[in-house]
């Protein structure tokens, strides 16, 4: 520790005298030289000192930078030096290696803080990520329990629908039965009975309409399924119900064609079919699981004609008698003992098939085992393939707006490719996730999102509440919505496009959401090229250059004094009420004005009597409304009259349409000029 | 050839209706524009194949007010009486822009209305894109 500089400082600050240590510090000779200039920190602290005439003492800091830059840190103590008036004695301590130490001490102590602060936000993030997943799993686990339930009550509703048919086909012969009986007597009891029986009956009738009500409240979900997978899990399902004397056997051809059908009651179907196959092989036997498409030859004569693939199970049982095969689909009709069997489970198959655009075959013969086929329509994703249905084929036309980022979420794999192809050959730039969660990490990765494409039902998330999410951090995203038939909730003022889709009908739904993309240009040329006179020409200019991005100008960009042919302008607001645009003027040329003779501000078009002539000087504006408000883009039509009569004329018009909020054609800014 | 008749016929000719008429039934075919002809009834007496190819609408849309229905401002009961005249009198000569609503999107088209001689009239139909 080197030796403190002592300096003792008379009253007008002139330094008095100094220890051998000074030399370290200064080079001055004392007496030329001032407390302040060598420690001009101490100044206050020696006038305290000096104030309080008392033994006191004072503390300063000092800071000093020497020759070299060096900075020195000085702490000093001061006292009163009692053989002078005035004076004080100052004792300087080199402190630097000590300041800088505690303050390397203080920051790492901050840093330490810090540190400690960033991992308790760490571990509250983490925290609160872990409870949001034990969330997320709870309400997955909802999800497939609810998912479970509603099959059952699918799987009930089905059944149910299947019985009550039948119920009410029976109620009808016996309410048949009565009446003839109610007529071929006169006898009051008897007619008494027949009067109650036929009570009796309605009532059975009225219930099952109930029950058929509620059998509807389940609709099916008819779905694109690959065959083979359907048939796995079938499998997987099967495995208790058929139990562990039974071989399983999975036969699918590879090249099966997808059919569109219910997933959930195609698996029933199955598992019908093979608790009938077990009943069949009291000692065991095979049980085959087949998919293959079916040849031409082998389509069936009462449906369209067209392709369709067999889902069969095959049994090596007992087989049917013919008289037997022939009454198999019949409900209620069983061989089971008491007990053993409803009767229903081949009338629910071939219910199925029906009602999936197919039919049932039953091979059969005694010890020879039993095949039954279901039917199926192949699924082209374009349509059901009904005769009647024209499904919208051919490519789309590729035009100036096939640009975009889009995310599909689907959960059917191969829905997804499927639609996944039909975007990227229209151009799209296509981010795909097969569920909404997914879909939520992926869109973090895309930077400009202009449309979310999503199916409505999806295990876990639905596609309205993902729509939600991510409109919350993008408010302006377009969003589709693919549904299936029963698809309600949540979807009031959404844009839908119902399953199944052909790629044309998708491309069209899509270009109606996209919003234009810069890349319109050929649009603009082909305009250019038409409008003739020079004065609409630049009008457009004038308008494209108003243009924010892609979508109409908002009305004060558009400015008159920049148009052109001002004279002959005019603005409307356009008033959208139900189905029919109004317009209003807000503002009318000179020129204008005068052709439609009266004071227009303010007012509405085509309102009478002015109608005729509203129409004869400005056109049919809803026309034009509606091509703009579809394209966002001008209209534009000119003619010339001839009639031979003296009096040609031409007339052309060029309509810009305005927008308040970028989407909507709020307004229409039009030059009609006439030449007589 | 009777193709290269009908092609170097120009669809702004200002005397069109006049040309067409000199064509033989084949050529007028296959002009590269559509071409529909009216009687003084207005029903089609010639409906070329062309037409039929180009402009993809269907024959019920043509109809006598076909011009006045769609043509900007003639749907205006005061030119009724002036195309009346103008087709008694021959004198007939419109053109005008026309944006068709079609099942494949909108199209622009330019329409010609020409006097056919002997009555009725011609319509010329081309594709502006």
């Amino acid at each position: 520790m080197p030796c403190p500089v002592a300096v003792i400082a008379g009253a007008d600050g002139r330094v008095l005298a100094v220890n051998r240590a000074w030399a370290r510090h200064a080079e001055a000779s004392i007496g030329a030289v001032t407390l302040g200039d060598v420690f001009p920190a101490a100044i206050e602290a020696a006038l305290e000192v000096v104030r309080e005439a008392g033994p006191v003492t004072r503390r300063a800091v000092q800071r000093s930078v020497g020759p070299g830059g060096v900075t020195t840190w000085w702490d000093l103590d001061l006292v009163p030096y009692p053989d002078a008036k005035d004076a004080v004695l100052v004792i300087a301590r080199e402190v630097t290696d000590h300041v800088l130490a505690r303050r390397e001490a203080e920051a790492a102590f901050r840093k330490a803080a810090g540190m400690k602060a960033r991992v308790m936000d760490r571990t509250r993030a983490l925290t609160e990520a872990a409870e949001e997943l034990a969330a997320e799993m709870r309400r997955r686990q909802e999800a497939q329990t609810m998912l479970l339930q509603s099959q059952k009550m699918a799987a009930l509703g089905q059944l149910t629908a299947g019985v009550a048919h039948d119920f009410n086909n029976l109620l009808t012969a016996i309410l048949g039965s009565f009446e003839l009986i109610e007529r071929r007597t006169n006898e009051p009891k008897v007619i008494d009975l027949v009067t109650q029986g036929k009570s009796a009956a309605s009532k059975g009738a009225s219930l099952t309409r109930q029950l058929l009500d509620f059998a509807r409240r389940e609709p099916a979900k008819p779905v694109v399924l690959n065959v083979e997978a359907a048939l796995r899990a079938a499998d997987e399902l099967f495995g208790h119900a058929v139990g562990p004397g039974i071989v399983r056997v999975l036969d699918v051809q590879p090249g099966t064609w997808p059919v569109l059908a219910d997933a959930h009651q195609l698996q029933v179907a199955l598992l019908n079919l093979a608790v009938n196959a077990r009943d069949a092989m009291p000692r065991g036997g095979t049980l085959t699981l087949v998919g293959r498409n079916l040849s031409v030859w082998e389509r069936p004569e009462a449906l369209p004609q067209q392709d369709y693939v067999a889902i069969s199970v095959r049994d090596t049982g007992e087989g049917m008698e013919p008289g037997v095969l022939a009454r198999a689909t019949e409900a209620f009709f069983t061989t089971k003992g008491e007990g053993q069997g409803t009767g229903l489970g081949l009338a629910m198959v071939n219910g199925f098939a029906t009602r999936s655009g197919g039919c049932l075959r039953i091979e059969s013969r005694p010890g020879d085992g039993t095949v039954v086929e279901i039917i199926l329509p192949r699924a082209a994703v374009s349509g059901m393939d009904r005769a009647s249905d024209v499904p919208e084929a051919g490519p789309v036309a590729v035009g100036p707006r096939l640009k975009g980022t889009i995310l599909l979420v689907e959960d059917d794999d191969l829905v997804r490719e499927i639609t996944v192809g039909y975007l990227r050959d229209q151009g799209y730039t296509v981010v795909n996730a097969p569920n909404a969660e997914a879909a939520i990490v992926l869109s973090h990765s895309i930077e400009t999102l202009d449309l979310l494409l999503t199916d409505v039902r999806m295990p876990g998330l639905s596609g309205p509440a993902l729509a939600e999410r991510l409109r919350a951090e993008r408010p302006d995203l377009s969003v589709l919505f693919l549904t299936a038939l029963a698809d309600q909730d949540g979807l009031a003022g959404e844009d839908v496009l119902p399953k199944p889709f052909t790629g044309a009908e998708l491309g069209k739904a899509i270009q109606r959401r996209l919003p234009p993309s810069d890349a319109d240009a050929p649009e603009d040329g082909r305009l250019l090229r038409r409008i003739r006179s020079p004065a609409l020409c630049a009008a457009y200019l004038v308008w494209r250059t108003a243009r924010d991005g892609g979508r109409p100008p908002r009305l004060p960009d558009l400015e008159w004094g920049d148009l052109p042919e001002a004279d002959n302008a005019f603005t409307v607001a356009v008033e959208a009420d139900g189905n029919q645009p109004a317009f209003r003027f807000l503002r009318v040329g000179r020129a204008l004005t005068g052709r439609l003779g009266r004071p227009l501000d303010g007012t509405l078009a085509f309102e009478q009597p002015a109608f005729e002539q509203d129409n004869a000087v400005l056109g049919s504006l809803e026309s034009a409304y509606r091509r703009c408000a579809r394209t966002l883009s001008p209209s534009y039509e000119y003619a010339r009259y001839d009639f031979g009569d003296g009096q040609p004329m031409v007339f052309e018009r060029l309509i810009l349409p305005a927008s308040d909020d970028g989407h909507e054609v709020t307004h229409l800014v039009g030059i009609a000029l006439f030449a007589d | 050839m009777t193709n290269s008749i009908g092609g170097d016929l120009d669809f702004n000719e200002p005397r069109l209706a006049d040309a067409v008429e000199r064509l033989p039934p084949e050529a007028v075919n296959s002009l590269p524009f559509g071409a529909i002809r009216l009687d003084p009834d207005g029903r089609v007496t010639l409906y070329s194949d062309a037409e039929r190819r180009l402009s993809g609408y269907r024959r019920d849309v043509v109809g006598h007010l076909f011009f006045t229905d769609i043509a900007p401002c003639l749907n205006n009961p005061a030119f009724h009486g002036r195309i009346e005249r103008a087709l008694a009198a021959g004198t007939l000569d419109i053109a005008f822009s026309y944006t068709a609503d079609l099942p494949d999107g909108l199209k622009d088209l330019d329409v010609r209305v020409q006097s056919a001689t002997g009555g009725g009239c011609w319509l010329f139909l081309q594709r502006a894109d």
